[in-house]
């Protein structure tokens, strides 16, 4: 068994996480570190010392979050990413003479097809900074790489999001200072007038704090306490979950003056994919160096139903 | 708004589409058309043109067709004869339903239909507005049309 054989790369196109795993069993570890206590192979020795102890991050991962008001399609490299456009409705009634001559209408049909965009990467990584740095660099650096991949893919998201809800009157409210209890009611009871109730919201953990914090979330004032369990929750984490039925989420990457509120992903938009996140490795011995790439797949964002999508943003 | 177009008399309308084509790429259902000298091909009737009827069907000849606008050289089906339609705002040289019922409707530029009588060539009468619920809100919301009797006349 080579130890080079069990590092595998492990790219995940749905959080945008892709690294250098070790995947063996604990016997498989054993026999490992058995092999390095006798083995005088220098090459084997830096790197398994080097997947040992990383220098500490200072930056978190960053996870992708706007995918979850889009509903993910994946299509090959032939394939059309048409979707349909409901074209002519047919929502004509007629009170009638009952001899009068039926009036029809005809509903057509029609397509739309969003455009693709791709983003890639590439490392180069010389070779004796593997052997000096005495730490995986490349593991870190293919962290790094495909974290901003899926910052791209976020940016792109999000445009699409915000240019459904600006298209709209009403969908993008603002509130002074700090998220109130009275903003977020306010969409929430937009949002069911219509019929499509708030399921989710993402913003800032921070900016969901305010919950604990004052600006019109204390409850217990209109003459009711609240639940024990949200009581719990808000000394514990400082807001709660569930508030007005929106599974909330959160990511420190979210911006703190900005909050996402829309319904299900299915009655908003495709995120379409075409293709899969390609890896390629080439030598280049010029320059005594690795290099690295990693292509991701082609992205593409519709929303058909802006009317289930709000924005709160606080000025 | 959608711009919508709905002959609602079928079976009153001749939908003459045999040998003829699209000349530009400026047509769409809901416009008014004129025969080019060829007598094959159509393009959208000017004011002081001879309307031969209103633009009509879908573009079945195109794979997953993405406008409405037939392209030029595209095959082409034309609803001409005596029928009543329904049109939005857009097909109006004014951009807006006419206010007053009855209206005469003539041939304007553009392929659009005018209420100005600076043309002659009467092609039918404005009857009234009438609402189309659109799903659109939630709960849709209503779009004013026009309910226009067309007589298309040598």
């Amino acid at each position: 068994m080579k130890f080079s054989d069990k590092i595998k790369f492990v790219a995940n196109k749905e959080t945008g996480e892709a690294r250098f795993n070790l995947e063996a069993s604990e016997s498989e570890i054993r026999a490992l570190v058995a092999k390095m206590a006798r083995s005088t192979d220098v090459d084997e020795h830096i790197r398994f010392g080097a997947a040992l102890v990383p220098p500490i991050a200072q930056a978190i991962p960053y996870v992708e979050m706007y995918n979850i008001f889009f509903s993910d399609v994946s299509y090959a490299d032939l394939d059309d990413n048409r979707l349909p456009v409901e074209k002519d409705v047919v929502s004509m009634a007629w009170e009638t003479h009952a001899d009068a001559e039926i009036l029809f209408t005809r509903p057509g049909y029609m397509f739309t097809r969003p455009d693709f965009t791709e983003w890639d990467t590439g490392i180069e990584i010389s070779w004796r900074t593997i052997r000096r740095a005495g730490w995986n660099v490349l593991d870190r650096a293919m962290q790094r790489a495909t974290w901003e991949l899926a910052r791209k893919r976020d940016a792109q998201k999000k445009a699409a999001l915000d240019t459904a809800i600006a298209a709209l009157s009403g969908h993008a409210s603002t509130v002074a200072t700090a998220l109130t209890k009275a903003s977020v009611d306010s969409v929430l009871q937009s949002a069911a007038e219509i019929g499509y109730p708030i399921l989710k919201g993402l913003t800032n953990p921070s900016t969901l704090m305010a919950m604990a914090a004052g600006a019109g979330w204390t409850w217990g004032s209109e003459g009711f306490k609240i639940p024990e369990s949200f009581a719990d929750k808000l000394l514990t984490t400082l807001y709660v979950g569930t508030y007005g039925g929106v599974a909330w989420h959160v990511n420190p990457h979210h911006a703190t003056d900005y909050v996402y509120l829309g319904g299900n992903a299915q009655d908003i938009g495709y995120h379409q994919i075409r293709g899969s996140m390609q890896t390629a490795s080439d030598v280049d011995i010029v320059k005594k160096a690795d290099l690295h790439t990693i292509m991701d797949a082609e992205h593409a964002t519709y929303i058909g139903n802006s009317y289930n999508l709000w924005r709160i943003q606080i000025t | 708004m959608t711009k919508r177009f709905y002959v609602q008399t079928p079976k009153n309308a001749i939908h003459f589409g045999k040998n003829l084509k699209a000349s530009g790429s400026t047509i769409e259902p809901g416009m008014v058309v004129t025969l080019e000298s060829s007598g094959s091909q159509v393009t959208l009737c000017g004011s002081a043109e001879a309307p031969l009827g209103l633009a009509f069907g879908e573009r079945h000849g195109v794979y997953n067709p993405t406008t409405r606008i037939f392209a030029d050289g595209e095959a082409l089906v034309v609803a001409t004869n005596s029928f009543m339609a329904l049109l939005s705002a857009e097909f109006f040289s004014s951009g807006s339903l006419p206010t007053t019922s009855p209206t005469t409707l003539y041939t304007a530029a553009s392929g659009l239909i005018g209420t100005s009588s600076s043309s002659t060539t009467k092609i039918g009468q404005y009857l009234r507005t009438e609402t189309l619920n659109q799903p659109l809100g939630g709960t849709g919301s209503s779009q004013s049309l026009g309910l226009c009797r067309f007589n298309f006349q040598p």
